[in-house]
């Protein structure tokens, strides 16, 4: 009897389950019975890395970028660590770094005097498929504009987004997708994102599905790395003053995406699939929302309204339809119409 | 192993370095912290270094021209472990092409001769008896966990197992441990 609660215990302490209580219990099985105490001692001595096995692992591991050097063209691009003999090669590769490094700081330098020549818009309450000329594609909700750089494909794919996009980037390393909408930019290799940054929004929310991103903050010269299933929301200056923390900083949040039972892909980007979604969206952007996704002006008249949140999915709905729900969920939310506009109150 | 263990987020970041920087000392931190015990690991399926050594560059080759992709590990400890598992068996069955592969597999894992405290060496030799003489799974999955320090959850993913059937082996391998613990002070 005893000797099968030692070993439920015994698991337990395996797995790191054992409360304080079971402990006590377990320390005095073992003392009690000296059989016990060999099986304990036995499973808590656990077995540490060696240090004399690390020159194995280095030896090892040079073989192993050896071979990754011969593989091809993006195999590593070997740094400090010269190899005898291919030292001038090294030098080369330093200069042309530095040129490059200068060449990214000019270039981000006149970033502002980067010139946009293809414009795609969508009109409120409309949505667009873009085909870009690099084969990647990005769904346009409504009131967006998406402007390609002159030079769009060349050196690298440079887009300035304005509302709303979700982007499924096409995957070219030599040639990284940047994106640039309010004070930020981020850069890509090939995955699958949203933006939103309406101008008219006091955030704007990047949130990425697929891949890898790096998100950099022009307010505050951050630069974010992101992981899949994760959202950024960084305040801006929209009409309602930007959010900032104790000491003046702009706030930044990190999030994680969720996923509404029932749904494949996050709320973030249920919009290309015709779903108007709100994931505890305070009532500025649900009015910002609703009245771009049905080309109303809806308006708030209330502050205390940044208070109040929504999240919920409509699909199909008419415009009363959608407002009438989000009314019944808050009874405290009042409404009327003034010259064409819905206020909420 | 320790730290990788403990900080999930250090991942996250030499994972960044990998794919975004192509960062050769990031990539370099990753595979000696695996390293040797992925080593004594498929050591102990093949019992011969140069085939063990030859796949667990592969694995890692393979992981560094997956560029981006490489975001989608959530855990590198698990994926590293299977895969070494994975290619030693596949190894083994090109090595054996006409046999009935489960009765070659054994899994014989070198413990170290580590100074136990509280256990005399003769006890110690005792208990290594008693593994040794475990079914092989039950021997993979008790290394894995008391070894390795995987939890049952990494243990099962490394195993292709479900969660319940790693908590029978190690229940199996405590009882035949105690057992035989007790049975060796009777017969002494």
């Amino acid at each position: 009897m005893d000797q099968d609660q030692f070993l439920k215990l015994l698991n337990k302490e395996i797995q790191g389950t054992l409360t304080a209580e079971e402990r006590l219990l377990l320390e005095r099985l073992t003392t009690d019975n000296p059989d016990n105490g060999v099986l304990y001692h036995f499973i808590r001595n656990k077995y540490r890395t060696q240090p004399s096995t690390n020159e194995k692992a280095d030896k090892a591991f040079d073989q192993l970028w050896h071979k990754l050097e011969d593989t091809d063209a993006s195999g590593p691009v070997p740094k400090r660590d010269a190899i005898k003999g291919r030292y001038h090669l090294y030098l080369l590769a330093a200069s042309l770094m530095i040129f490059f490094l200068a060449g990214i700081w000019w270039y981000s330098s006149r970033e502002s005097s980067i010139e946009y020549k293809i414009q795609y818009s969508s009109g409120k309450g409309e949505k667009r498929i873009l085909n870009l000329p690099d084969g990647s594609t990005v769904w346009l909700n409504g009131d967006s504009k998406l402007y390609l750089a002159a030079d769009f494909n060349k050196k690298e794919r440079r887009v300035k987004l304005v509302g709303e996009g979700f982007f499924a980037v096409a995957k070219n390393k030599q040639h990284p997708f940047i994106v640039s909408y309010n004070d930020s930019e981020v850069k890509v290799l090939g995955t699958k994102f949203n933006i939103r940054a309406y101008q008219d929004e006091n955030k704007t929310q990047t949130s990425l599905v697929e891949g890898a991103i790096e998100l950099k903050s022009k307010k505050n010269g951050e630069t974010y790395r992101m992981v899949p299933g994760e959202k950024l929301t960084i305040a801006s200056n929209g009409i309602v003053h930007p959010a900032k923390d104790k000491i003046g900083r702009i706030m930044v949040k990190r999030t994680a995406l969720t996923v509404q039972t029932g749904e494949k892909m996050p709320s973030e980007a249920l919009w290309m699939e015709n779903k108007l979604a709100f994931e505890a969206d305070p009532m500025s952007i649900v009015a910002s929302k609703i009245s771009k996704w049905y080309n109303r002006n809806v308006v708030i008249d209330n502050t205390e309204l940044e208070k109040i949140t929504f999240t919920g999915t409509m699909e199909n709905y008419s415009l009363e339809m959608a407002l009438k729900t989000i009314l019944t969920a808050n009874p405290t939310l009042h409404i009327r119409e003034e010259n064409e506009s819905i206020i909420l109150y | 192993m320790q730290k990788l263990d403990q900080e999930p987020f250090l991942w996250i970041e030499l994972r960044y370095a990998i794919v975004f920087n192509r960062d050769q000392l990031a990539f370099k931190t990753l595979f000696k912290t695996f390293y040797s015990d992925l080593y004594e690991f498929g050591y102990a399926i093949i019992k011969s270094a140069e085939p063990v050594e030859d796949i667990i560059s592969e694995i890692f080759m393979k992981l560094w021209l997956l560029e981006d992709k490489l975001m989608e590990i959530e855990n590198i400890k698990t994926y590293l472990f299977r895969s070494v598992r994975n290619n030693a068996i596949k190894y083994l069955e090109r090595q054996h092409a006409h046999v009935d592969i489960s009765e070659i597999i054994d899994f014989n894992y070198q413990y170290p001769s580590v100074e136990q405290e509280y256990i005399s060496s003769e006890k110690l030799k005792m208990i290594q008896q008693v593994i040794e003489e475990l079914p092989s799974k039950c021997k993979m999955a008790f290394t894995l966990v008391k070894e390795l320090g995987c939890t049952y959850h990494e243990t099962a993913a490394i195993m292709e197992i479900s969660t319940n059937t790693v908590d029978r082996h190690i229940q199996l391998a405590l009882r035949r441990l105690r057992d035989s613990i007790i049975l060796k002070k009777i017969n002494n």
